[in-house]
């Protein structure tokens, strides 16, 4: 099965659209364990109903998949579910978002949203184009 | 009453509210702490807020409250005269006035604020209409002359430019974040202009580090 991490994207932002708009209630998406906390000191996004706008109205930008992953605690191993995390940039500020749908309750949970944690790029990702000159390796 | 029931995770019944506290800081309001309702499920141990948003709202709000009046008595402490900065701002007249009896302005009001209070010399080229010629000089002005009242490394006369830099004005602690009180009231002068960065000239600065 092909990877279907645009699809998830594509659903989820739908989602929090719906919910900026008023026409999906708002446990729809479920920030747990440390999400808000990290979205109030990383991003200045105090409340849920900010972070759920921001994400509705694009605001972070250059999303990039990073990988998927099975649920480890998923709480009900009958019915397995998935982490997609994703990278993205917030203006200057980069982060990672990591999310799981649950099909059968038809809910979102952010499971992470924080600066990513190898947050420190060497040389080549920084210039590209030295990768070119084979300076580096 | 809370919006949770069950765990929306795993819908165990299992779930204890319980309470948490967090630091809400706000840039030259200085910060609050916060009591954060959240549920945690003992099944999956995960732990999920309860709707805390016009509690958090409600302390932001104060604090960006304090923030304004904070600045705008820091700019007339400072001899800075608010209707002179609505007339360079082009702001409504009054406008800086209510803001600093009610403390409530738009958000782009407090954005407005935060920006003067850490760029002043903003204002002088608000005065020149922002023309980007003068814009480019004084923001270039400014720098230099900070690097110059801040160098030792520029001045045989060492002992000149430590006396002449130690400005303390709009002193800021990083730490608690919000603006200390000036030691005294200080009336406007040319002098404290040149302290925080208008009207100043890099030239004049040269000619006097080089008076012995």
């Amino acid at each position: 099965m092909a990877d279907d991490h645009a699809r998830v994207w594509r659903e989820f932002t739908e989602t929090c659209r719906a919910i900026a708009e008023g026409k999906a209630p708002i446990n729809q998406v479920i920030p747990i364990n440390t999400v808000l906390t990290d979205a109030r000191k990383y991003y200045k996004l105090h409340t849920k109903a900010e972070l759920i706008t921001y994400i509705a109205d694009k605001g972070l930008e250059r999303v990039s998949f990073f990988n998927k992953k099975k649920w480890e605690k998923n709480p009900n191993p009958d019915f397995v579910l998935y982490v997609y995390a994703y990278t993205f940039r917030s203006l200057h500020i980069p982060g990672y978002i990591a999310i799981i749908e649950n099909k059968r309750k038809n809910i979102w949970l952010i499971k992470s949203f924080h600066p990513p944690e190898n947050n420190n790029p060497n040389i080549g990702s920084i210039f590209p184009d030295f990768k070119k000159l084979k300076v580096l390796k | 009453m809370s919006q949770f029931q069950q765990c929306p995770v795993c819908d165990s019944v299992d779930i204890v509210k319980r309470e948490k506290f967090e630091n809400i800081t706000e840039s030259f309001g200085g910060s609050m702490q916060v009591s954060i309702a959240e549920f945690y499920c003992t099944s999956c141990e995960t732990s999920f807020e309860d709707d805390n948003d016009d509690t958090i709202q409600a302390s932001i709000d104060e604090l960006k409250s304090k923030a304004v009046i904070n600045i705008l008595n820091d700019f007339l402490h400072h001899g800075f005269n608010l209707s002179s900065m609505e007339r360079a701002l082009e702001l409504p007249q009054r406008t800086l006035a209510k803001w600093k009896s009610n403390g409530k302005p738009s958000a782009a009001g407090v954005s407005l604020l935060k920006i003067l209070r850490c760029f002043p010399w903003i204002l002088e080229v608000a005065e020149n209409k922002y023309d980007f010629q003068i814009a480019q000089k004084t923001f270039t002005k400014t720098a230099l002359d900070y690097i110059v009242d801040n160098s030792s490394f520029m001045d045989p006369f060492h002992s000149k430019v430590t006396q002449k830099s130690s400005p303390i004005f709009f002193q800021f602690n990083h730490t608690e974040n919000n603006i200390s009180s000036p030691q005294t009231i200080i009336v406007q002068t040319d002098s404290n202009k040149k302290q925080m960065g208008l009207n100043t000239s890099i030239s004049e600065n040269i000619v006097q580090l080089q008076l012995p």
